[in-house]
């Protein structure tokens, strides 16, 4: 259907709308009327994808010298989902519009996800792919080529470049899988060409650090334009992303690889000397002139940028210092050499920027302007030495990763010396952490590059915490309910056992077996009487392999077989995978299932346990983080002292948080129905409670709370019967569906 | 009260703080609790403030109308056009003896609401499809048992149940379904195949590809409908998807009641699930008692009333029955005629809506004489009007005629139209 | 189909509601004639009605006259009981029209009055309809039992002390087959409310619908041999409560008529095909079903010759 917005045509591919969706419309586009940006909360299931791009596809059409959408996921399964949506909105608006409304949408994924060289392709990690490309078609590799046939070299990337700038491709909505067909037929390689397109796309889907890691982003999405409209999808977790990006860890094994390569581009700088001099006194040259090598360089031969911010290196030349090969390297190894030493700290230190360069400077000679470039500088080492293998050198690049942050930044970060890990004193395990303790560094030039920046999520609670963290001014905040025509999600507060007695995973409770007992009944009763799947969320790793041996030896793991076949996720992948196709399987023949798994593991960020798949989810415990960790004692100090959020807040809010996107699992659509049950005694206060999102509290009631287990089941078991019946799930009389004739009346609605 | 001092049986001060740090608005909750689940069905409706006295001091509802309204939505949903069901039905019931069943959320347990209204079922099964058959299958320890074949009598039916109940293990859904193919293969093409699963397991233990089964019973025709005691299943959700079957889920007893009930009267039947054809019957005369003669069924000398065949005057005691000398079908025609109202349904009533000519408005039921509503000094609720006839019937006659009588008495009392039913 | 059993409930109260027939067809002319005049019918009506109403004081009646012109109430005991409000004349059903004045005139005037009317303009309908093509000669003998039973259920709807009730057919014309499905809807459901029918004929020849319906509800059926003495058969038979009946010796039936008559010919037969579609009933094989349009794909019944004997269904 289509209906005016306040003066915008939006298309909407479906029949319905709902409510909310236009509440969140409106408040997209004020956002992108008043050139600012949003944070936007809407639960999940309420069509939240389409009705952005939606709104923001019909917004280009109205506007013309708009930008390009940016639309950025967490996950390829994510970027995907996505492109189908767009698929079919880009059909109706065809359908509506004819050929003026085509657009060129794609998704960009690294080389692993795109390549279709027959050999390397198959190759296993994302390294590899990446390094076996560059084998292929570095320039001095093709140039080479050019004179010896022998070269082996990638027949799609030869195609793609033969044809230049005209290898286009039509308009259209290409997945992952279309740019790999298209390229196949046409012998272009689809990931340069996709590279090549982003110029030219009106809509771009690829990952968060595409645009958030300053080494990605610096390469990928330089030349975007200022009209742009970014879109930072399931982005709960957005600050931690931040974080991500500017941290580093370097670890023993890092230092001696780093020697090793050190020795190694040694003799080859020795080997150049006598061979091929003149090479290295070209790059001399081109570094005393201080020319920026990002940018004069052909795109393939892009492979490393710049940890640090754009606008923190400064234009200037590279320091005398180190523009000499041999001068430079010896500077590296001063540099190792002092890590080294401070890694054989016995006991933990921890200190800011200023202290350890300060102490760098004193120990070994070596000052905060030079470290910044030294990363700039192994690039460009790197590419004047021809290396290709730029894998084996990964120890030195994070060095100089490590390097150039901490000479960059003097604000925000935390460098801390662990000599062994918390929980294993014995085992020497040293570990040099650089941690980005503010997370609106790695995003503060995205808001100030892109005209509006939305950030969306189903789980955003509490919604003004964000802008603190971030350090926005959002023009739009809004948190939207969910219009539902029954109770389709059931969360219960369960504060005691059958024996009345409180079950919590604090700290001095958690190995209690009373705890361990009561929380072992409640799944064995909620096996028997929940159909189909239930999925169990615990606080770690630790704890669940420790609750699940005292469930063994009591035999309710027994018991809860007896109803259910029980599958665990593990800290391996592919086991973990493996484990869930099987409880899949399990839910969908009828035998039922129990996935255990950890809040902040893989499985609660990324997968969905909706319809039959999880008809309960219990969240054993409130998912803390590990409060001694010294990372989060140093963020939690700062963003206290620069932020003013208080250290309990900020940790409640990141635990709630957790625990809200691990039991929304549960609930993708408003079809489905789910029950939650937050199991533990805390979830009964306010200050916890409250933190939850908008769209699970408004169904938490009064008389779900504080439950024993007995009573949960009660519940459990009326809400199952109840959710059974057979329900219309078209009511547009009720309001919680709009159809096109809903949208012409007036609109008196504000929902909020 | 109690005196000033510290309490000797209450908890230590410190945990008393304790508690009262770790749930610090519990209390404040507590006041705003909701009322127990007993009283809350009351809370909810306030369904006292609906109830006036009558003249013959009976409780009765107030304005009735909207309540009216909601029942009457029920029969609207029925298809009220003539459309082709399946009158010759070969249903085999699978009932769920698993240990799920023993569980006691229904009174006294699932296992025994189950049995008394399976039993309910059957006699409402045969009362109106007399010439269908009907066998079971009990899913225990995790196989298939078949308790009785198919056939028409529902006394051995309900018979084999009762002596069979006990549950024990597991339930195997895909078993049943196998048994129940099994029990369906042999039956004449034009009869309708059905398989309706009382189930309690959440849960079925399959020793082979349930969705095997499945296929094969769509394959076979074999409508498949689930009746379940606690929540939805997907397995069975796909399963009565796939076959066209329906999936419910009871809440109460009474509701179960209702949901086995909906499985009594023949189901829309497409015209490939089974094709027409002929049938021959026989219609054997009654015979006065007195009459001493050898019955073909026991065997035995009876001086009762009897059914002669008329294909090989054979004695039969009961119709309906198949002929055991001859095997001809034998029915009386009042077994036919059961099933005649599911072919001729009354056309639903519409509901009056009041116009200025109120004033010619009959003021009493066509049907049986009761007060109407829309006169003055009338009753509440709501005024039907019959769309053939034209006729005013009350609310409880549109439920009676359309439900139990399915005649309607103003239709019957003029001369038949063209679009009436034949016969 | 047993009889169906009557539990004796407290055997005081019962109901009793009475569909009358009037057609003047069968009572003026081709019928009891001279011999037994519907004049003498209504007065032996009147006090049949009148010594059940005396064998116990909350004893109900009602009265539904079944003629070729529609069906009637004329006469409910219960509504003059309850008051001038359910008593209110209705045009379009002549329902019972001024009840209220029974106390000072005794049921009998009225009831005359009543039937009179209704006979006469019956009889004045069916003589003005003479000229102008054929008149309606059947009685809707279906739609006097539907509202019957409607009225009963109101009753068991009611106030307690709740009244047994049953049903009595006083009938004389021959079955009309269009009535069938709802004669037979009617009985079924006259069936499952335990409702026993009681009939009477007074024609000339047995109804087979109203004996199945007896047979089926475990009602009584009679034919009076001499027709001019009803009010001795009915004070005899039908006027035994429920309780009663288990005591006495009531007429014992004749064997019922169970044989289904055909939808082509309309023909009695005891062997013939039925449609598996729709159930109807056919005295000869057809390709087509005429009821429900159904084609037969298999060609399966085969004369009486073919040995369909090893066929089992089960």
């Amino acid at each position: 259907m289509k209906f005016n917005l306040e003066g915008l045509t939006v298309y909407f591919p479906y029949e319905y709308l709902y409510p909310e969706q236009y509440s969140y419309m409106l408040e997209v586009k004020r956002a992108l009327d008043a050139k600012g940006h949003g944070l936007l909360e809407m639960p999940t299931g309420t069509g939240k994808t389409i009705t952005l791009l939606s709104l923001i596809t019909s917004y280009q059409l109205a506007h013309p010298d708009m930008g390009k959408l940016i639309y950025c996921t967490r996950t390829v399964h994510e970027m995907e989902k996505v492109l189908e949506e767009l698929r079919k909105l880009q059909a109706y608006q065809e359908k509506e519009l004819g050929k003026q409304a085509q657009i060129l949408a794609l998704g960009l994924s690294s080389r692993k996800n795109l390549c279709i060289h027959p050999t390397i392709s198959g190759e296993g990690s994302r390294e590899n792919v990446d390094a076996g490309c560059r084998k292929l078609t570095a320039t001095w590799v093709r140039s080479a080529a050019a004179e010896n046939p022998d070269i082996e070299l990638c027949d799609f990337f030869e195609g793609y470049e033969k044809k230049g700038a005209d290898a286009l491709l039509p308009a259209g909505v290409y997945t992952l899988h279309d740019m790999k067909v298209f390229g196949r037929q046409k012998g272009w390689c689809p990931y340069f060409l996709a590279r090549h397109m982003i110029t030219f796309a009106n809509v771009v889907i690829y990952n968060y650090q595409y645009m958030l890691d300053p080494k990605v982003a610096g390469v990928i999405s330089r030349e975007l334009e200022k009209e742009c409209v970014v879109v930072f999808d399931e982005a709960h977790n957005i600050d931690n992303v931040c974080i991500e990006a500017l941290s580093v860890n370097l670890r023993q094994q890092t230092l001696d690889g780093a020697q090793r390569n050190l020795t190694k581009l040694g003799q080859v700088v020795e080997k150049f000397k006598a061979t091929d001099a003149d090479r290295l006194r070209a790059e001399y040259n081109r570094l005393v002139e201080g020319l920026a090598q990002r940018g004069t360089l052909p795109q393939n031969d892009q492979m490393l940028a710049n940890p640090a911010l754009p606008d923190d290196i400064l234009r200037e030349a590279v320091p005398g210092n180190i523009r000499r090969a041999e001068h430079f390297l010896a500077f590296l190894k001063r540099f190792v050499q002092y890590l080294k030493r401070r890694m054989g700290a016995q006991q933990v230190e921890s200190e800011g920027p200023l202290s350890f360069l300060d102490d760098l400077n004193n120990s070994a000679g070596i000052d905060a302007k030079t470290l910044k470039f030294c990363y700039d500088r192994l690039h460009s080492l790197m590419l004047t030495l021809e290396i290709t293998d730029t894998e084996e050198f990964h120890h030195l690049t994070l060095v100089c990763d490590f390097g150039t942050l901490v000479g960059t930044y003097t604000q925000g970060f935390a460098i801390i010396i662990e000599p062994f890990d918390e929980r294993m004193p014995h085992i020497s395990d040293p570990v040099m952490q650089l941690s980005c303790l503010d997370s609106s560094l790695a995003i503060k030039p995205v808001f100030e590059r892109f005209q509006s920046v939305i950030i969306t999520s189903g789980t955003l609670s509490p919604i003004e915490l964000y802008p603190r963290l971030l350090n926005f001014n959002p023009v739009t905040i809004q948190s939207f309910a969910m219009s539902l025509t029954r109770d389709c999600l059931c969360p219960m507060v369960l504060s005691r056992g059958s024996d009345q007695l409180p079950v919590s995973t604090k700290f001095d409770m958690r190995s209690d077996p009373g705890v361990v007992r009561n929380y072992g009944r409640l799944l064995v009763e909620m096996a028997q009487a929940v159909p189909d799947g239930i999925v169990c969320f615990f606080v770690s790793y630790s704890y669940m392999d420790a609750i699940i041996n005292s469930w063994n030896e009591m035999g309710i793991l027994k018991e809860i077989m007896q109803h259910k076949l029980v599958f665990i996720e593990t800290q391996d992948v592919v086991e973990t995978t493996l484990a869930l196709d099987n409880y899949r399987r399990a839910c969908d023949c009828g035998r039922g299932a129990v996935f255990f798994s950890v809040a902040r593991g893989k499985v609660a960020e990324g997968i969905d346990f909706d319809r039959h798949y999880g008809r309960l989810v219990i969240m054993y415990g409130v998912p803390f983080q590990y409060t001694l960790s010294r990372i989060l004692r140093a963020r939690l100090e700062y963003l206290r002292d620069t932020f003013q959020i208080k250290e309990n807040d900020f940790l409640t809010f990141d635990a709630i948080r957790q625990a809200a996107q691990c039991v929304g699992r549960v609930i993708r659509s408003k079809s489905d129905y789910g029950m939650m049950i937050f199991a533990d005694k805390r979830y009964q206060r306010h200050d916890k409670r409250s933190k939850l999102p908008n769209w699970i509290l408004s169904q938490l009631k009064d008389s779900h709370m504080n439950l024993s287990t007995d009573m949960a089941l009660h519940i459990a078991r009326e809400y199952l019967r109840r959710m059974a019946q057979p329900f219309d799930s078209l009511s547009v009389d009720t309001g919680t569906l709009l159809n096109e004739a809903a949208l012409q009346r007036p609109q008196p609605m504000e929902v909020g | 009260m109690s005196p000033a001092g510290p309490h000797p049986q209450g908890p230590p001060a410190d945990a008393l703080l304790q508690d009262a740090e770790e749930d610090g608005d519990l209390e404040a909750e507590e006041a705003g609790r909701d009322a127990r689940a007993w009283e809350r069905e009351y809370a909810d409706e306030r369904s006292w403030e609906m109830l006036q006295e009558d003249d013959a001091g009976l409780l009765r509802a107030l304005d009735v109308t909207a309540q009216q309204r909601e029942r009457r939505r029920r029969h609207l949903a029925a298809p009220a056009a003539r459309i082709r069901r399946g009158m010759i039905r070969y249903l085999v019931l699978v009932v769920d003896l698993s240990r799920a069943a023993a569980e006691v959320d229904f009174h006294p347990s699932r296992m025994a609401v189950v049995a008394a209204l399976v039993e309910v079922f059957i006699r409402e099964f045969f009362d109106q499809n007399p010439l269908s058959h009907l066998g079971i299958i009990a899913l225990r320890a995790g196989v298939a048992q078949r308790l009785t074949e198919l056939s028409g009598s529902p006394q051995s039916h309900i018979t084999a149940l009762k002596a069979s109940l006990g549950a024990d293990g597991e339930a195997s859904l895909q078993n049943g379904l196998d048994l129940a193919r099994a029990a369906l293969a042999p039956i004449p093409a034009y009869g309708h195949r059905e398989v309706v699963v009382v189930s309690s397991a959440l849960t079925t233990c399959d020793p082979g590809d349930i969705h095997a089964a499945i296929a094969a019973c769509k394959k076979h025709r074999i409508r498949c409908s689930v009746v379940g005691l606690a929540a939805e299943v997907y397995i069975c959700a796909t399963l009565a998807r796939l076959t066209g079957g329906t999936y419910t889920i009871a809440t109460s007893e009474g509701h179960l009641r209702d949901l086995l009930l909906e499985h009594a009267p023949p189901p829309p039947a497409l015209q490939q699930d089974a094709p027409a054809s002929l049938i021959r019957m026989g219609f054997p005369q009654r015979q006065p008692d007195g009459a001493a003669s050898i019955c073909a069924c026991h065997a035995d000398l009876r001086l009762d009333g009897a059914y002669v065949c008329p294909r090989c005057k054979a004695r039969v005691c009961e119709l309906p029955t198949e002929c055991h000398v001859c095997s001809i079908t034998l029915m009386s025609s009042p077994h036919l005629a059961r099933s005649y109202h599911h072919l001729f349904p009354v056309p639903p009533y519409d509901e009056w809506q009041a116009s200025s000519s109120s004033a010619a408005l009959p003021a009493t039921c066509f049907a049986c004489q009761a007060g109407l509503p829309g006169v003055a000094g009338g009753a509440t609720g709501v005024r039907l009007v019959c769309p053939r006839c034209a006729r005013h019937f009350c609310f409880d006659c549109d439920a009676i005629v359309h439900e139990s009588l399915h005649n309607c008495p103003g239709c019957e009392c003029r001369p038949a139209a063209p679009d009436d039913p034949p016969g | 189909m047993a009889q169906g059993t009557v539990p004796s409930r407290t055997d005081d109260v019962s109901l009793m509601v009475i569909t009358l027939e009037i057609n003047p067809y069968i009572w003026d002319k081709h019928g009891m004639g001279a011999a037994f005049s519907i004049q003498a019918m209504v007065e032996q009506m009147i006090i049949f009605v009148n010594s059940y109403l005396l064998l116990h004081h909350q004893n109900q009646v009602a009265i539904i006259t079944a003629g070729t012109e529609g069906c009637a109430y004329i006469f409910d005991s219960a509504a003059s009981k309850q008051g001038p409000s359910n008593a209110q004349p209705a045009a379009t059903n002549g329902s019972a029209n001024g009840v209220s004045e029974e106390g000072e005139r005794g049921i009998g005037s009225i009831l005359a009055s009543r039937i009179q009317r209704v006979v006469s303009e019956a009889e004045q309908k069916w003589k003005d309809g003479g000229s102008g093509g054929e008149p309606n000669r059947t009685t809707y003998l279906s739609g006097a039992l539907s509202m019957a039973l409607c009225y009963v259920q109101r009753c068991l709807r009611g106030p307690k002390p709740q009244p047994q009730p049953r049903m009595l057919c006083i009938h004389g014309s021959p079955d009309a087959p269009q009535q069938y499905i709802a004669t037979m809807n009617a009985m079924f459901s006259a069936q499952k409310l335990q409702v026993p029918i009681d009939v009477c004929m007074i024609g000339g020849q047995d109804s087979a619908f109203l004996q199945q319906a007896a047979h089926l509800t475990g009602g009584l059926y009679q034919k009076p041999p001499r027709p001019e003495a009803l009010l001795q058969y009915l004070l005899m038979v039908p006027a035994m409560d429920l309780h009663s009946r288990q005591f006495l010796l009531a007429p014992r039936p004749a064997g019922v008529d169970f044989r289904a008559s055909c939808f082509c010919h309309k023909k009695t037969i005891d062997l013939g095909f039925v449609c598996s579609v729709c159930l109807s009933i056919f005295c000869q094989f057809s390709r087509e079903c005429s009821t429900c349009g159904a084609v037969y794909t298999m060609a399966r019944p085969t004369p009486a010759a073919g040995a369909k004997r090893k066929e089992p269904e089960a």
